[in-house]
């Protein structure tokens, strides 16, 4: 699986393409930790190239989610198909993780929270 | 429709889950139509059921039955690991679980939510998981 990393100010963007299953989330992982190592608190995730996503890509996203707000950062996903999004919706992680419509709409509210935070 | 089958047995790699995926994919289309929610559901549970026999079962390899006619789908995961109850194991699953889980375990509450019918069986020395869904 790529993942194309776009930087929006101090916000990684990641944009994994293909399917998120079992057999891709090695080198996805492998990918994120580079990013916590260099001390990337804000991460959104942006769906929109992911056509199928099983539970160890759920697995995942969980586990980023964990990494970067136990850092203190912001991680939240855009973009989401249907059948992705119900992926989220029938296992209540939508409850757990920020999602959003758009990638712009994703940027905008991790700046919200930021100033929320920082209140 | 007079029903048809089919039957593939593969290693038990997570790249192997894949081309077996993208036969169920295009099987499911056929009997519920392309990209349709049924469609969808159906093989992304027997793909959590494919992937639980590659990481957990400790089974060499694994094998896919599908079976389908105008009345529905049906899908059997089998696997020659020591016997582990699905259904029950889902069963006790709820929504308080789910929410309090960070990682792991997020297969089998698929699989329960999205088939018609889940259920298991041990016979000659295999697990066999039974996924139904119906047209």
């Amino acid at each position: 699986m790529d993942v194309t990393i776009e930087m929006a100010d101090d916000v990684a963007v990641l944009i994994p393409s293909g399917n998120f299953v079992a057999s891709e989330t090695e080198s996805f992982n492998a990918q994120i930790a580079k990013l916590v190592e260099n001390m990337i608190r804000y991460m959104l995730l942006d769906m929109s190239r992911i056509n199928f996503m099983d539970s160890s890509g759920l697995d995942a996203i969980m586990s980023v989610n964990k990494q970067v707000t136990n850092g203190g950062g912001i991680f939240a996903c855009a973009a989401l198909h249907d059948n992705v999004q119900k992926v989220f919706r029938v296992t209540w992680a939508d409850q757990k993780i920020p999602i959003v419509a758009t990638r712009s709409a994703g940027l905008q509210m991790i700046q919200e929270l930021r100033a929320d935070k920082a209140q | 429709m007079e029903e048809r089958i089919l039957t593939m047995e593969f290693e038990a790699h997570f790249r192997n889950v894949d081309i077996a995926r993208a036969a169920l994919q295009g099987i499911s289309a056929e009997c519920f139509g392309k990209d349709t929610e049924r469609a969808a559901d159906i093989t992304m549970a027997a793909n959590e059921a494919m992937n639980n026999a590659v990481e957990h079962s400790g089974s060499s390899k694994v094998k896919l039955e599908v079976a389908w006619d105008e009345k529905g789908l049906r899908v059997f995961v089998s696997n020659a690991g020591p016997p582990f109850d699905p259904v029950t194991a889902a069963a006790e699953l709820n929504q308080e679980d789910m929410l309090e889980r960070d990682e792991g375990g997020y297969g089998l509450y698929l699989i329960r939510e999205l088939v018609d019918r889940f259920e298991y069986e041990y016979n000659d020395s295999r697990n066999i998981w039974k996924l139904y869904k119906i047209a």
